[in-house]
C-alpha cells in the first residue's frame, strides 16, 4: 500500500539544520496496524506527516497505492488525501463552533456526499463510536475521550483505506485511552490500515507491527507477537 | 515613566506591523481628507469676511413676480434708498461690463467694474499704491488689480499716473489693489468711474428707469433689528414706482447680509458665479463620514488585535498595575499614532492642495499659525479618544485570569462590535456609492438631454451692433462660414426681457414669455428646429418687429414662438401658424396684435435646471432697434483656431477700437455646470477614498479574523475542503455583514436621493440599478479584499497550523 524508498526530510532554522528523517525506507501492508514508537525529536510525527502528505519529503521515493507522491501536484496530493485518509490528532482538531454531529459531517460534505446519505452515514458512525447522545452538543462540552471518539468518527467517516493517528491517547487518561485504542484495533480488524504515532509502549500491543525510531532512521521494525485480546488489555490499561 | 510607556507604545507599534501601518494609512486618508475638506469649507464660507464693515453691508435683490431673486437693480435705486430710508446709512452701486483695452496698439477685452465714488468705503481692500479715499474722484480714474497692473506694466508699483485707453477714451491710473488669498465676491479685474458705463447706455433716461435692472446695489445698514420692516418698506416703495413699468405685477426686494451671498445660488446674475451652501453642507458631512471610518478602523482593529494584547493586560495587572495605568497606556498610544498620522496628512494636504486647488478653481493655503497648531491638536486629540478610547477601556477590563488562558478572543461583545462596525463602515460606503451613481448620472442627463440647440462650432461674440451689417457681408465670403447672426441673447445665457402673450379672443388670460429679439438667420446659426412655418425672411419686409408708440394697433412684425408658448396657448406647432397673438398692455403699452409664423423647439436659454418658459423671437431690423448684443457665427465644422483668427482681423479691420471678444458656445454651455462638474469630481473622489478607507479596514480585520481561523482552516483543509470552498468560507462572513449593511444604507439614500432628484425639473427617474450596483459592488470589494487574506490562508501548508498547538 505504501512504500518509502530512501526518504529524507530536513527542517533548516535560524542556524542549524535539523534532519527529522534521514533516508528512510519502509513499506506498510494493507491491514497492518502500525505503531510508531521512540523518543520526542526521533521524527514520527514528521512521518506521519509525509506519509499523510501534509509534508514533502526532500529526497526518495514515496509510493501511495501506486502514485508516486513526490512527483504529485499539491492538489493531486489534496484529492489522494481526500480520498484515502483520515487523521486522528492528540489534541482532537474539533472545529470549537461546530457540533458533535457537524464535525463528523464535514469530510462527507466536503467529498459532495447527498445529504440523505451523510444523514445515514453519520447515525451509524456515531453508534459505532457510542457518542450519538451527544450528537448537538458542541466539543467543548465533552471529555476528552469523548472528543477523541468523535474525532475518530470524523476520520473514519468517509471509511478511508488509511487512518493516521499521531498520539491519539495522548491528551487523556488510562480508561479513554483503552477505550480509544479498543476502537482503532476494531477498525483494524475490519479493514482499515491504521499507522500511529504513540509514546505509549503499552499501546502497541493493539497493532501487528511496531516500529521505533531514532535521530530519523529506524531503530527497529517488527512483528507484534502474542496480541493480547481486546479485553484482556482493557484490564491491563485499566489495572 | 513616561519613557517606559512611549517605548512600549513604539515596540507595540512595530510587532504587528500590518496592523499599524494599517490603522495608520486609515487614520492619514481621513484626516487628511477632513483637514482638505474643511479648507476648502472654511474658504466657501469666509468669502467678503476681510472688508472692515462686512458685518453691517447688505446687497439688494430683486424679486418680481414667482421668478428667482436677481442682483440687478434699477441704476437709481441707491440714490432712492439713501434719501429715502433712514435706516440705511450709505448705498453703493457695482456694474460689470465688457470692456475694451487698448494698450502699446494692442487691444484687450476685458471686464470692467463701474463703481460709485464711495465703493472704497464699503470694500476696503489694500491698495499697493494710490489713495483709498481719492482713487475713485476723477471722471477718468482706473483702479487696477495687482494682476492687472502686472498684465499691462510687468510690475505692480510705480504704474500711478499711466494711462490706458478704455472703449476709446483715456483713463489715468490711480491705485493698484494688493492680491490676496482671502476670497470675495468682487470681480478682480479694472475698477472705474460709474459714470464711464451711463456713457454705454442708450440716453440718460436709462439712468432713472425703474424697469432698467443693470447695477448691483450694496447699502450699509447698522441697525440689523429694522432689516425685516425695512425689506417690507423699501419694497412697497419699489413697487409702487416699478409696477405698470413691466409686464411684473409684484415687485419685492430681499436684503441679504454680504457674507452670505457667495453661497446663496438662487439669486441671479451675482457679479462672480455663487458657490453652494447644500454642497458645503454635503462636503462637511461627507468629511465627518470619512473621519468616521478611519476612527471605525482603529476601533476595529484595536480590538481585534486584544488578543494579543490581552497577554499583556494580564501580565501588567498580575504585576500590579491599575486600569488607571493600563487605560492611560492605550490612550497614550492612540493618541501617538494619530499624532504621527496628523503630521502625515499634513504633508498628504500639501501635497494634494495644488491639484485640489485647479479642480476646484480656489487658492486655498495650509496658512500655519497658532490657532490652525490648536486646532490640529484638538483635532488629533478628538480622533485619538473617539477611536482609541473603546479599546483602551476594552483591554483595561479584562479579567487578567481569562487573558492569560487566552480566552479574549471569544468575547461575544467584541466580535458584535467589530461586526456592528463593519456594517456600519460598509453602509456610509454602500450609502456614498448610490449618492454618487445618481449624481453622476442625474449629471449626465442634464447636460446629455436635448438642449434645443446646435452647442459645436458657433463662435459668440459680445457686442457688434454697429458694424454688424459689414461683418456679415464680409464673413459670408469666408469659405468656413456658414452663417451669422446677432441677437439680444444667446442660448446658455439668460433672456433679459420679457413681455406678454395674449390669445386674441381672450386678452383677459395674460401669459408671461422671455423675449429674444434677433437678426436674420439665428435660427440657422444656433441650429433651433422649425416645427412649423418659415424663419424670418427678408422677402416679407413686414417680418420687423417694430412698436408704434403713437398708435398702438398699428406696430407690425411677426412673431416666432417656442413649443412651450404653442402649448400653453392650446395649440399644436401646426395648429399656432397664422394664428394671431395680442401683445402689449404692461407699463402703460398699448396692446397690438401679430401674426405668428412658425413654431420652434424648445431651447435651454440657462441651464437645464431651469423650466424652459415660454418665449418669443422678434425680428430687430438692424441691430441696435431692439439692443441686439451679441454677434453668433456658426463655422463649419473642423474649422481651426486660425478661421477664429480671420475672423478677428475681419471685425478689427471694421473697428479698431472693439476688442474680438469670442467664445465657444461649446465653452460656454461647459461653464455653466462648471459648479456642478466640480462637486461631482469631488463626491466621486470623496467617494473613492471612503471605499478605500473602508477595505483597508476590512482588510485588516479580515488578516486578524483569518489568523484566528488558521487552526479550523488546517483542519478542514485536511478533511478534505478545497481551497475555494475555504476562500469561500472566509468571504462568507463578511458578505452577509455586507448585505446588511446595504439593506440598511440603501433605504437611506434612497429617501435623500429622492428629494435631491425632486429639485430637478429635468430628471432621470429613480434609478434602481444604482442600488443593485452598490450592493454588488460592495460585495465584490468586500471578497477582493478578503479573498486576498483567504487564499493565502486557505493555501498554506496545513501542517504549520497545526504543530504549533
Amino acid at each position: 500500500m505504501i512504500t518509502l524508498n530512501n526518504i529524507s526530510r530536513s527542517f533548516i532554522g535560524d542556524e542549524v539544520e535539523t534532519v527529522a528523517i534521514d533516508k528512510m525506507s519502509l513499506s506498510i501492508n494493507k491491514g497492518e496496524f502500525l505503531s510508531i514508537l521512540g523518543p520526542s525529536g526521533c521524527g514520527k510525527s514528521t512521518l506521519l506527516n509525509v506519509l499523510g502528505m501534509l509534508d514533502n519529503i526532500d529526497q526518495g521515493e514515496f509510493t501511495f497505492l501506486a502514485h508516486r507522491v513526490e512527483q504529485c501536484s499539491e492538489n493531486q496530493c489534496a484529492k489522494l488525501r481526500k480520498q484515502h485518509i483520515g487523521f486522528i490528532f492528540q489534541n482532537f482538531n474539533l472545529i470549537d463552533e461546530l457540533t458533535v454531529e457537524q464535525n463528523i459531517e464535514l469530510p462527507l460534505y466536503y467529498h459532495n456526499v447527498p445529504k440523505e446519505e451523510r444523514k445515514k452515514r453519520v447515525n451509524e458512525v456515531l453508534k459505532r463510536v457510542d457518542i450519538a447522545h451527544r450528537r448537538k452538543h458542541l466539543p467543548a462540552k465533552l471529555s476528552g475521550g469523548q472528543q477523541q471518539r468523535v474525532a475518530i468518527a470524523r476520520a473514519i467517516i468517509t471509511q478511508p483505506a488509511l487512518v493516521l493517528a499521531d498520539e491519539p491517547t495522548g491528551n487523556l487518561d488510562s480508561k479513554n485511552s483503552a477505550q480509544v485504542m479498543e476502537l482503532l484495533q476494531e477498525l483494524n480488524k475490519e479493514g482499515s490500515t491504521i499507522v500511529m504515532v504513540t509514546h505509549a509502549p503499552e499501546h502497541v500491543q493493539y497493532g501487528t507491527r511496531v516500529l521505533e525510531l531514532l535521530d530519523g532512521k529506524i531503530l527497529r521494525d517488527e512483528k507484534v507477537e502474542n496480541a493480547v485480546p481486546s479485553a484482556k488489555l482493557t484490564e491491563v490499561a485499566c489495572g | 515613566m513616561v519613557n517606559l510607556l512611549l517605548i512600549v507604545a513604539w515596540r507595540n507599534f512595530w510587532r504587528d506591523k500590518t496592523t499599524s501601518f494599517i490603522q495608520l494609512s486609515g487614520l492619514v486618508i481621513g484626516l487628511a481628507c477632513f483637514i482638505l475638506i474643511q479648507l476648502y469649507v472654511d474658504n466657501q464660507k469666509s468669502y467678503n469676511s476681510q472688508f472692515t464693515d462686512a458685518q453691517n453691508i447688505y446687497r439688494i435683490n430683486l424679486i418680481r413676480d414667482e421668478s428667482k431673486p436677481q442682483a440687478q437693480t434699477p441704476l437709481k435705486l441707491s440714490q432712492e434708498l439713501t434719501s429715502n430710508f433712514q435706516q440705511i446709512d450709505d448705498a453703493t452701486r457695482v456694474a460689470s461690463n465688457g470692456i475694451s483695452v487698448k494698450h502699446s496698439q494692442n487691444i484687450y477685452a476685458e471686464r470692467g467694474l463701474f463703481v460709485d465714488k464711495n465703493y472704497f468705503s464699503f470694500f476696503d481692500f489694500e491698495l499697493l499704491e494710490g489713495d483709498i479715499h481719492t482713487a475713485l474722484n476723477a471722471p477718468d480714474s482706473l483702479v487696477l488689480h495687482e494682476d492687472m497692473a502686472i498684465k499691462y506694466f510687468s510690475r505692480s508699483t510705480g504704474v500711478l499716473g499711466n494711462r490706458l485707453t478704455i472703449n476709446g477714451k483715456e483713463h489715468q491710473i490711480t491705485a493698484v489693489i494688493k492680491k490676496n488669498n482671502t476670497p470675495h465676491t468682487m470681480p478682480l479685474t479694472l475698477i472705474l468711474p460709474i459714470e464711464s458705463y451711463f456713457s454705454l447706455l442708450p440716453s440718460e433716461a436709462w439712468q432713472t428707469r425703474w424697469n432698467y435692472n443693470a447695477t448691483v446695489t450694496f447699502a450699509k445698514i447698522a441697525n440689523k433689528s429694522s432689516i425685516e420692516n425695512l425689506t417690507r418698506a423699501v419694497s412697497d416703495y419699489y413697487d409702487e414706482r416699478a409696477k405698470g413699468s413691466s409686464s411684473f405685477k409684484t415687485n419685492r426686494v430681499v436684503i441679504e447680509p454680504l457674507l452670505n451671498i457667495y453661497l446663496n445660488n438662487v439669486t441671479t446674475y451675482s457679479l462672480i458665479p455663487p458657490g453652494s451652501a447644500v454642497m458645503v453642507t454635503v462636503f462637511d458631512i461627507v468629511a465627518l463620514m470619512i473621519l468616521l471610518l478611519a476612527c471605525v478602523n482603529f476601533t476595529n482593529l484595536s480590538t481585534a488585535a486584544a488578543m494579543r494584547r490581552g497577554k499583556d493586560v494580564g501580565v501588567r495587572k498580575a504585576l500590579g498595575a491599575s486600569k488607571h495605568q493600563l487605560i492611560t497606556q492605550y490612550l497614550l498610544e492612540a493618541i501617538l499614532l494619530t499624532s504621527a498620522a496628523t503630521v502625515i496628512s499634513l504633508l498628504v494636504v500639501e501635497l494634494f492642495l495644488p491639484s485640489f486647488n485647479i479642480l476646484m478653481n480656489t487658492e486655498i493655503n495650509l496658512a500655519y499659525s497658532s490657532s490652525l497648531g490648536l486646532q490640529l491638536i484638538s483635532l488629533t486629540l478628538f480622533v485619538a479618544i473617539a477611536a482609541g478610547s473603546y479599546p483602551a477601556f476594552y483591554l483595561s477590563n479584562l479579567s487578567p485570569a481569562h487573558v492569560l488562558k487566552g480566552l479574549v478572543s471569544t468575547s461575544k461583545t467584541g466580535n458584535l462590535l467589530r461586526q456592528g462596525l463593519i456594517i456600519l463602515q460598509f453602509g456610509i460606503a454602500a450609502f456614498l456609492l448610490v449618492s454618487s451613481l445618481i449624481v453622476n448620472w442625474q449629471m449626465q442627463f442634464v447636460k446629455d438631454m436635448p438642449q434645443g440647440f446646435d452647442r459645436e462650432n458657433v463662435v459668440v461674440v459680445n457686442r457688434g451692433a454697429d458694424i454688424y451689417n459689414s461683418f456679415k457681408t464680409q464673413l459670408a465670403r469666408h469659405p468656413d462660414v456658414i452663417s451669422t447672426t446677432m441677437s439680444h441673447t444667446v442660448p446658455t445665457k439668460p433672456t433679459r426681457t420679457s413681455n406678454i402673450v395674449r390669445p386674441v379672443n381672450d386678452i383677459s388670460s395674460e401669459i408671461w414669455v422671455g423675449s429674444n429679439p434677433v437678426s436674420y438667420d439665428f435660427f440657422q446659426t444656433f441650429g433651433i428646429k422649425l416645427l412649423s412655418g418659415r424663419d424670418f425672411s427678408k422677402t416679407y419686409t413686414n417680418d420687423i418687429y417694430v412698436e408704434n408708440e403713437n398708435d398702438w394697433q398699428a406696430s407690425t412684425g411677426k412673431l416666432i414662438i417656442n413649443q412651450s408658448l404653442a402649448t400653453s396657448l392650446g395649440w399644436s406647432p401646426e395648429e399656432a401658424l397664422d394664428q394671431m397673438v395680442t401683445m402689449g398692455g404692461a407699463g402703460g403699452d398699448g396692446l397690438h396684435n401679430h401674426q405668428i409664423i412658425a413654431v420652434v423647439e424648445d431651447s435651454h436659454y440657462i441651464n437645464a435646471k431651469n423650466a424652459i418658459s415660454p418665449m418669443i423671437y422678434l425680428l430687430s431690423g438692424q441691430p441696435r432697434d431692439l439692443s441686439l448684443r451679441w454677434t453668433s457665427i456658426r463655422l463649419k465644422a473642423g474649422a481651426s483656431l486660425q478661421t477664429v483668427k480671420e475672423l478677428e482681423q475681419v471685425w478689427l479691420g471694421l473697428d479698431g477700437n472693439l476688442t474680438f471678444k469670442y467664445d465657444w458656445l461649446s465653452d460656454l454651455f461647459s461653464a455653466s455646470y462648471r459648479n456642478e462638474n466640480q462637486q461631482t469630481e469631488l463626491l466621486n473622489i470623496f467617494t473613492f477614498l471612503a471605499i478605500m478607507v473602508t477595505s483597508i479596514g476590512l482588510f485588516g480585520l479580515a488578516a486578524f479574523n483569518t489568523q484566528q481561523r488558521v487552526k479550523e482552516i488546517a483542519i478542514r483543509k485536511i478533511l478534505g475542503a478545497s481551497t475555494s470552498q475555504l476562500c469561500f468560507m472566509l468571504v462568507n462572513q463578511f458578505s452577509r455583514l455586507v448585505l446588511l449593511a446595504n439593506i440598511i444604507a440603501l433605504p437611506i439614500a434612497y429617501w435623500l436621493m429622492r428629494d435631491w432628484l425632486n429639485g430637478f425639473i429635468y430628471r432621470i427617474d429613480m434609478p434602481y440599478s444604482a442600488f443593485i450596483l452598490s450592493g454588488i459592488f460592495s460585495l465584490i470589494i468586500a471578497y477582493i479584499t478578503v479573498m486576498v487574506i483567504a487564499y493565502r490562508a486557505a493555501t498554506a501548508k496545513p501542517v504549520d497550523s497545526l504543530s504549533c498547538e
